[in-house]
């Protein structure tokens, strides 16, 4: 009766007797594990149906036929649910099954044998950890800006959720193929992964198969690997070899597309022992690619910006001070960071020669990033050209005036222009905060009373003002990057810039400069900066001509 | 009569812009500055800009003077010079 009712069961059904010897399954369970007849299965040694497959718990632990919950039941412990992943070592089929175990006793309560139903959780359980693997390489893709990792977290991703063996390549710009990151799950495995991974970037022939997925922006599943499918992969013999030592079963080759190229491929691939690949795992694989390949291009455009950044930079600062005899000099420069992060801004200092006289120009040109920058450019060589012309101080923010003027948009530029000389400065400001001299003393005062900005009006002309220094006072020029800078307690302020170089003023301009540097990020708490900063200290060292 | 407060810097100054394009009919434009507390130099710009703008359409511009921060920037930009500048929106209005 309890047969009848068990042959008409979906779920599968199998009784092992208190010896351990399975006496009965039911037809579900007789399909699940592959046998034509009860008669046949009790046959079969229960260790060596086990042998059919390669048998792993979910965390990948390789399983043995004790650990099954009807025969621990059997052995006297508590018969744990157990969730296994199978795979079929012949026909590479991979499956998830739920064993439950219950005992079945006599009126006594004796033993009579264990009663295990089977329940194939493949699909759930596959599907579980398809969602997990996109799920985690969201994560892992956002993680960084540098691709080379980027890659590498896309290769863990894949192994072991995915795949044994994963490896991504990139084309270069000169169309080879090159290596970027290789994942084996086998860690004695891991070191030949890592050997190809080193070859260098090699022509594809077109007979490789990555060279068709290149091309046609297409997959490629190879079910079952065969030698000659290796060997269109390989480079030479002993390429052939480790291709061969890593001795992949399945393999599929998915394209990295962005939306108008394909940018490399990845390939997955099982060992010998292991399941094989079906169309719906190289749909996951593509799934995974295209995540990659955004990141990539995303991480590569951000690697270029920097480069880019880098470049402007060398040439929309001055690298260092000039050393100019008988001045100490420091600086301080801190762009306003933008999206782009791009390490540039509108705040410029240049200080040069002209027949043996030193001239800066230390000014803002409104608006941040590599705009403002550009007319940067524009201040610091106009002012070397106009200084060659006249060499005063308000002739050149004159001629800047001009130059601005002549540029479209609505850019303005406040700007400081002086002539320094030892026991002297001349210096003319285009609306710009007024310099500060310290006297050893600790007195501070702001010259020069300024004139318009420049760029806005067509009729300005600049004062000029001859300020007497004395070597040995400390000359401080800022933009209002600096007073403006927000913070918890409002803003900067020329207040507290006026009291720290009143106490601190005496100190080397190189001390100066880094403890309101200091300063000021204690004030932001180390915010992101929204204004440019720049500083410059100067002094004429007493005594030395 | 555009009437500003808050802070006009690099985030806000966009707004102000167009505004000024919107009022750009009038034969008079009144920025009021009197309760703005910050300004920076795109703020100042854009003013600037307006203030130009103005001038070339054959238009009047007028600023109510801002406080502390506002007024000292104006100054040191040499706008106070350059531009009408009422103390109050009254004195401005009784006298136009």
């Amino acid at each position: 009766m309890f047969n009848e009712l068990f042959e008409i069961l979906a779920e599968a059904v199998t009784v092992r007797d208190p010896s351990g010897a399975l006496v009965y399954a039911n037809a579900a369970a007789l399909r699940y594990l592959g046998f034509d007849s009860v008669e046949e299965l009790q046959e079969t040694p229960s260790t060596s149906i086990m042998e059919r497959y390669l048998v792993e718990d979910e965390h990948g632990r390789a399983l043995s036929h004790d650990e099954v919950p009807s025969v621990r039941m059997l052995r006297g412990e508590p018969p744990k649910p157990l969730l296994m992943r199978t795979v079929n070592r012949d026909t590479g089929e991979l499956r998830w099954t739920l064993l439950k175990t219950t005992a079945l006793r006599d009126d006594e309560g004796v033993v009579l044998g264990a009663l295990t139903v089977i329940e194939d959780v493949t699909a759930v359980k596959t599907a579980e950890i398809r969602t997990r693997a996109l799920a985690a390489s969201g994560q892992l893709l956002a993680m960084t800006l540098d691709y080379h990792q980027t890659l590498r977290n896309v290769a863990e991703v894949a192994v072991p959720s995915l795949a044994d063996y994963c490896a991504v390549d990139l084309i270069d710009e000169q169309g080879r193929m090159e290596r970027m990151a290789a994942c084996h799950r086998d860690p004695a495995k891991q070191g030949l992964a890592t050997s190809l991974r080193e070859l260098p970037p090699v022509y594809l022939e077109p007979i490789h198969p990555a060279a068709r997925v290149l091309a046609t922006g297409t997959s490629e599943l190879f079910e079952d690997v065969t030698e000659a499918q290796l060997g269109a992969m390989a480079r030479d013999e002993s390429h052939l070899q480790a291709l061969q030592e890593l001795a992949p079963r399945s393999l599929m080759i998915v394209p990295l597309r962005v939306p108008n190229r394909t940018i490399g491929v990845m390939t997955l691939a099982t060992y010998a022992s292991q399941r094989r690949f079906q169309p719906d795992d190289v749909e996951l694989a593509e799934q995974l690619g295209r995540r990659a390949a955004v990141a990539v291009e995303n991480a590569k455009l951000h690697t270029k910006l920097s480069d880019i950044a880098t470049t402007l930079q060398g040439v929309l600062l001055p690298r260092e001070l000039p050393e100019i005899p008988g001045w100490d000099l420091a600086s301080l420069y801190r762009p306003a960071e933008t999206d782009l992060r791009i390490d540039v801004g509108g705040d410029f200092y240049e200080f040069f020669e002209h027949e043996e006289t030193w001239f800066g120009v230390f000014g803002d040109v409104t608006g941040k990033g590599v705009q403002a920058a550009s007319l940067t450019t524009l201040m610091r060589t106009g002012a070397r050209v106009a200084c060659r012309i006249e060499p005063r101080p308000a002739a050149i923010l004159a001629r800047l005036d001009e130059a601005m003027a002549q540029e479209s948009g609505k850019a303005l530029c406040t700007a400081l222009c002086m002539c320094l000389h030892r026991d002297h400065m001349v210096i003319s400001s285009a609306g710009h905060p007024p310099a500060i001299i310290v006297s050893d003393g600790g007195t501070l005062r702001e010259v020069p009373t300024a004139g318009p900005v420049l760029g806005a009006f067509p009729d300005a002309s600049w004062p000029e003002e001859n300020v007497p220094v004395t070597p040995g006072e400390l000359i401080v020029f800022y933009t209002d990057g600096v007073t403006e800078m927000p913070g918890d307690d409002g803003r900067f302020g020329a207040g507290r810039l006026r009291q720290l170089l009143s106490q601190h003023g005496n100190a080397s301009p190189a001390s100066v400069v880094k403890r309101l540097d200091a300063e000021l990020n204690a004030f932001t708490g180390g915010a992101v900066l929204t204004d440019d900063v720049a500083v410059v200290a100067l002094r004429a060292r007493p005594g030395s001509q | 009569m555009l009437k500003l407060s808050g802070e006009l810097d690099v985030a806000s100054s966009g707004a102000l812009e167009q505004s000024v394009d919107e009022v750009s009919d009038y034969d008079r434009l009144v920025i009021d500055l009197s309760d703005l507390e910050f300004i920076d130099s795109t703020g100042l710009s854009v003013l600037v800009a307006a203030h130009q703008q103005a001038v070339a359409a054959g238009r009047e511009f007028c600023v109510v003077q801002g406080s502390g921060q506002v007024q000292r920037l104006l100054a040191l930009a040499g706008l106070e010079e350059r531009l009408t500048v009422a103390d109050t929106l009254e004195q401005l209005l009784s006298s136009g």
